[in-house]
């Protein structure tokens, strides 16, 4: 199932594909194509604003290279605090997942609470 | 590249109309390279350009949203640099009229130079001064990291109208008394700006070493 990535999880994504080692803006993209399977859909417009946002906090920093093959690319790498930051904001990310993967759970427990006591009931009407 | 994609980075630049034209370039150069390698990589797949070209626009999102949130995200960057100017001239300003209070006493005892002799007390006052507003300097760029120089520059220029105002005040004493005490203000009053600019320099410095980024901001 192939999902739009949500746009303010798209910093997070960004800093933790960037922890990995310095990347330009494609090779993020493709780079979170991969690790989901294809299954996380981004507007790779977007990125760009979004690497844009993290510069100006100075979390990462973007320099313009020469490539083997090709135009020159901003490379952008993880500065110092956004190391720091890279390690808060997936930690914030994989809480939530947890937190909702939780919370879905109970209720899924309680839909089917719910249907055991109408199966329940239907039995005793039955038997009744 | 793709007629296509030409037209979509045109109609790009078209809403990019806000930003600086040095900005508005890197921007839709580094979009471009974007681009290429996804166009790139689609024909490499065996699929034909026309088939690349509307997948890769499709993948990239409409240009009326790419454009808009470009140039939201730079004034985004102008709100921060105006905050920075403004709040690295305030922090000077204030420190440069407040530290020197401190320095008030020692100007009594420039009356007394005959005990230290007046080259020994002018070097120290100098540096008092200096030590004065390089801390101004350092403290206006930890904090405002943006737009420090121009900041401090329009602290200084401020602070320097002030101190020839109070001179031009005690013009009774004299033009020749005035001029002699401008000349002297002046020369101090650089001396102190190098000062000022010598903390911006040490903290930029250090903030490299650190995040091994300079971020001094631009003048």
């Amino acid at each position: 199932m192939r999902r739009e990535l949500a746009k303010g999880d798209l910093p997070a994504l960004v800093l933790a594909v960037l922890g990995e080692g310095p990347r330009h803006g494609y090779a993020i993209a493709r780079e979170v194509e991969r690790l989901s399977e294809g299954a996380l859909h981004l507007r790779e417009g977007t990125l760009y604003p979004a690497l844009r946002v993290l510069e100006q906090d100075g979390l990462i920093a973007g320099t313009w290279e020469a490539q083997a093959k090709g135009a020159d690319r901003k490379v952008y790498a993880l500065t110092e605090p956004g190391h720091r930051e890279m390690g808060h904001r997936t930690q914030a990310l994989r809480d939530y997942a947890t937190l909702l993967h939780t919370v879905l759970g109970k209720i899924g427990q309680g839909a089917a609470e719910q249907g055991k006591i109408g199966q329940g009931e239907t039995g005793h009407a039955q038997s009744a | 590249m793709h007629s296509l994609l030409e037209d979509y980075l045109a109609e790009v630049a078209a809403r990019l109309g806000p930003l600086p034209a040095k900005r508005r370039a890197e921007e839709l150069r580094e979009m471009r390279a974007h681009l290429e390698a996804a166009y790139a990589a689609g024909l490499a797949q065996g699929q034909s350009d026309d088939e690349t070209a509307r997948d890769v626009l499709a993948q990239f999102g409409a240009p009326e949203a790419v454009g808009a949130e470009t140039v939201a995200v730079w004034r985004r960057g102008v709100r921060l640099d105006r905050r920075d100017f403004w709040g690295a001239a305030a922090c000077a300003l204030v420190l440069m009229f407040l530290l020197p209070r401190l320095m008030e006493p020692l100007q009594t005892a420039y009356f007394h130079r005959y005990v230290v002799g007046p080259l020994l007390f002018t070097a120290f006052f100098v540096f008092f001064g200096g030590v004065i507003y390089l801390l101004a300097g350092a403290a206006a760029s930890l904090l405002f990291p943006r737009r420090t120089v121009a900041g401090i520059g329009l602290a200084w220029s401020i602070h320097l109208f002030w101190i020839f105002h109070v001179g031009f005040r005690a013009r009774h004493a004299g033009y020749g008394v005035i001029l002699t005490q401008y000349l002297y203000f002046l020369v101090y009053a650089l001396i102190y700006g190098l000062f000022c600019l010598l903390g911006v320099w040490l903290v930029s410095r250090w903030r490299t070493a650190r995040t091994g980024r300079a971020r001094v901001a631009r003048g």
